[in-house]
């Protein structure tokens, strides 16, 4: 049982994780996405704010290609296609952020 | 009054035509085919020099050489138009010291001596990357 509680903790934190941010907000900073993972409902869409010093820009093969951003800068995202995505930033190719739309 | 027109006219083309004509220095470095070899072998300088290759680490190289081109070509006076974003918002994270725009300069210098541009050619080119100095170099 002792162990059995740390797991469930975790587990309830980790789904917390994937469920707190109502408004699905991704921020790019430090040359990352922060999270890498996120899990939105089909029709939902991500806000990516630029709190780097590095302009970025955000695309997925054969969905979108967005302009470049400044740093303090947002854009949004709608994900219409269920499925499991990977964004990428044609500016630097190493951020990556999957993400699943249910 | 034609005559003195006609005369005003020659005058002022005689004092414009140097402007034009001295701004050679695209067509010195070859033109775009010119251009495009020197970015290549300076980049290519940049990833082998252990002093800022890093700084390369998380950056699209494909992208950089094709930006370089076009900024290149632009500064040389050729006709192209960099549309890019200004050098101090595309450089500030990158917290460039003047060690490494020295490191720059002289891997640029080297690719310039190996793509056979004259030390003439060289030193025009240079002067007007100089003032991107002041943009780039931030601690």
């Amino acid at each position: 049982m002792k162990n059995a509680l740390p797991a469930l903790f975790l587990l309830v934190s980790c789904a917390a994780a994937l469920a707190a941010d109502p408004a699905h907000t991704v921020v790019q900073s430090g040359r990352a996405f922060r999270p890498a993972e996120v899990s939105i409902n089909r029709g939902e869409a991500l806000t990516f704010t630029n709190n780097d010093e590095f302009i970025h820009q955000i695309f997925v093969s054969g969905l979108f290609d967005s302009d470049e951003r400044s740093p303090g800068e947002n854009l949004t995202e709608n994900f219409t296609q269920s499925g499991t995505f990977e964004v990428h930033c044609h500016i630097h190719p190493k951020m990556k952020l999957v993400v699943h739309v249910k | 009054m034609k005559t003195t027109l006609a005369l005003l006219t020659m005058t002022a083309a005689l004092f414009t035509l140097p402007a034009f004509a001295a701004d050679t220095l695209f067509a010195d470095m070859g033109g775009q085919p010119g251009i495009d070899r020197l970015v290549d072998a300076s980049v290519d300088n940049y990833l082998a020099d252990d002093r800022i290759k890093a700084t390369f680490d998380e950056s699209n190289m494909d992208r950089v050489r094709a930006e370089f081109k076009v900024q290149f070509c632009q500064v040389a006076g050729g006709p192209c138009s960099y549309s890019g974003h200004n050098m101090a918002a595309a450089h500030k994270g990158l917290h460039l010291t003047n060690a490494d725009f020295n490191a720059v300069v002289e891997d640029l210098q080297a690719a310039m001596t190996s793509c056979d541009i004259s030390f003439a050619t060289q030193n025009r080119f240079l002067a007007r990357l100089a003032p991107y100095q002041h943009q780039v170099v931030t601690r």
